[in-house]
Parts: C-alpha cells; structure tokens; sequence
C-alpha cells in the first residue's frame, strides 16, 4: 500500500487532491521513525495511544486496515475500499469530474 | 525566616518540575512504568529477532525450498517472550503498596499474565477494588480479559463489577463484552442472542457520552452516515505533530480518507 500511495500523492502533487490518513500506531517515536524511512508524506491523524481502538476509528466502525473512503471534492462518499491502481482510477476520475465542472 | 525557608524550597520544587517538564511520578506509578518498559524492551527485542531472521539467507532459502521443518527449527531459535515472570512481579510489587495504587499492577498482570497469574489478580481486584473508578483501564479491553481468564472466569468477574462498581462506564463495558461475544457466537440461540442484544442496549443506555456509546452506535452510523453518495461526516483532530485540523478543511479537493498504519 504505502509506495503506491506515496507514488500516487507525488504524481498528483500539483492537483486538487489530497490523501489523509487516520493513524492508527500507538507509538509515535515509531511513526517518525517508519515516516522517514518509507518517505511518506501526507497528514494524519492521530488516533492516540488506543491505536486501532481510538476514537476515530470507534466513531467510524473501522474493523479491517486499511479501511479506504474516497470522497469527490463536495465531501460526498463516491468509492469505499479500492486499492492501489483501483484508487488511483477512481480519484483520477474525480478529478476530471471536477474540471467538468460537473 | 521559617516562612522565606518554606518559600524557597517551594520555589525550588518548582524549578524542579519545571526542568523535567512533568511533576514526578507517584512512587506507585514509577514502578509500574518500569515494569511496563521493561516488557516493552523484550518485545522489542523480540522483534527486532524475528526481523533478522526472516531477513536471513538461511530463512529465505527455507521459504525458497518450502522446507517446513527447516522453518520450524529457525523459528524455535526465537522463542516468544514470556510475560509470566513480570505479571508475577506485578503481583508482588502490588502487595508493596496501598489502596487503589495496587490496580495497575493487577490490570498488568490480568491483561498479559498466563491464566493462574491473571486469576489472582482477578482475585484481588474483586476482593478489594471492586468500586474502584480506576477498574475502567480493566474493562475496556474486555475481549483480551475473556481470554486471559476464560469465557466462563472472565464473565463472572465482569458481572460482579457490573453489579457493584458506581461508575456508569465501567458497569456499561462489564456488561457489554459478555454480550458482544454472544452476539457473535455462531452457535447461539435465538433467545441467547436476545438476551445479548438487550443486555447491549443496557450497556449503550450508561455509556451515553462515552468511546463505548460510539462503539454500539458504529453499525448504525455506518448504515446512516457512512454509504456511498452520502457526505462524509467531518473528522475533527490533530495530526501526528499535535496540530489540530479538521477533514472540512479540504473541501473543494478530491480526498482520499485512508484508515492506516505502519505497525
């Protein structure tokens, strides 16, 4: 997952796209360590030290990881759960909905 | 003069505090972060064993050959930690202190202990701090406890807390585990399943407000909140760095929501 996403972010880097993720190490010294070796770039949230079990995750019923939502640039949920090239098609598509202006 | 004396040790205290930027821990509390570092050390190491290992010619060329009794033998050389030595440790140092200062050691030994050790702090909790609000680190991660002590010791330990501790959250989580693992049990039968049920919306009714309500409301939330075509609900929270920020906060861009971790 992760060098894709990384790919993914630095090929989109000038669109209007973003990647956020929700955390879910407990650990932070872990997470900048982890951070800087496999360069990933994009903001999280931090789910505190229940990791998995934080809040955010709770709120949102998050059973599996990675859990995926992507939402078009109105907020709206338009795909749950694709993954690598799948994303990467999906928000591709969002995007071009976008400049539609549809 | 008395009084200048008193001022300046105050002051003094204070510099202290401030130079280790938190205020000393409890005795009660410095002993339970070493325990708790120390497990952390030997799971570490643990770790970083089996990262050598797999990481070596030998393993790969086991992988390579599917040769499993070779990959038996490599893994033997790296043999779990055990917690057993330190939960029993969690008990005796417990017995060196007073009143609810003893809980954490318990909730220690009962989470991460082998099951004779967690029934002696099982034990203990019920005996002395069954009212204790300092049970709630206990019962939140009531799956791992059902485990540790067994279905049948884990659920009436649960129930006694339900029925004695006075903190609405600790009674909703000891009574929510038993009844989740029912909810899930296959083989259940349908009255089982609705006494569980109803026991949940026990438990839902005094978490209201609480990590556990949003837990119980999830499915719903899903259901409601969470399809596609609908907006996504905001996420209110900070990053990794401390700095608060929001989901909102990148409306009018297409966004990944990404649910992750390096673990």
């Amino acid at each position: 997952m992760i060098p894709h996403e990384r790919s993914l972010v630095e090929k989109l880097k000038d669109q209007p796209f973003a990647l956020i993720g929700v955390n879910s190490d407990r650990d932070k010294s872990y997470y900048a360590q982890q951070q800087q070796e496999m360069g990933v770039s994009w903001r999280s949230f931090w789910c505190g030290d229940k990791g998995t079990g934080g809040p955010i995750p709770t709120k949102w019923g998050v059973t599996g990881w990675p859990t995926i939502y992507i939402l078009d640039h109105k907020g709206v949920i338009r795909f749950k759960n694709l993954r690598n090239e799948k994303m990467e098609e999906a928000v591709e598509k969002l995007l071009e909905e976008m400049k539609n202006g549809d | 003069m008395k009084l200048i004396a008193h001022a300046a040790v105050a002051l003094l205290a204070c510099g202290l505090v401030a130079q280790s930027g938190k205020p000393p821990a409890s005795p009660a509390t410095a002993a339970y972060e070493k325990i708790v570092a120390e497990w952390k050390a030997t799971t570490d190491a643990y770790s970083a064993a089996v990262k050598a290992l797999t990481n070596s010619d030998e393993y790969k060329k086991a992988i390579e050959d599917k040769d499993r009794d070779a990959l038996n033998k490599l893994r033997s050389t790296v043999p779990m930690p055990d917690a057993k030595p330190l939960a029993e440790r969690c008990l005796e140092t417990a017995a060196t202190f007073d009143g609810d200062d003893r809980v954490q050691f318990y909730a220690w030994a009962l989470q991460n202990g082998a099951k004779d050790v967690a029934a002696k702090a099982a034990e203990s909790l019920l005996a002395d701090h069954v009212k204790s609000p300092k049970l709630l680190s206990v019962v939140e991660s009531g799956s791992m406890l059902l485990r540790s002590l067994g279905q049948e010791g884990g659920q009436a330990f649960l129930a006694k807390i339900a029925e004695e501790n006075p903190n609405a959250e600790i009674r909703a989580y000891a009574l929510f585990w038993p009844a989740y693992m029912a909810s899930r049990d296959k083989n259940a039968s349908d009255e089982a399943k609705e006494a569980a049920a109803a026991k949940i919306a026990e438990a839902r009714t005094l978490a209201e407000g609480t990590m556990l309500a949003d837990r119980i409301d999830a499915p719903k939330f899903i259901e409601e909140r969470l399809q596609i075509g609908m907006e996504a609900p905001d996420i209110v929270g900070e990053d990794v760095d401390g700095v608060p920020f929001k989901l909102s906060d990148y409306r009018g861009k297409v966004v990944v929501i990404d649910f992750w971790g390096f673990w």
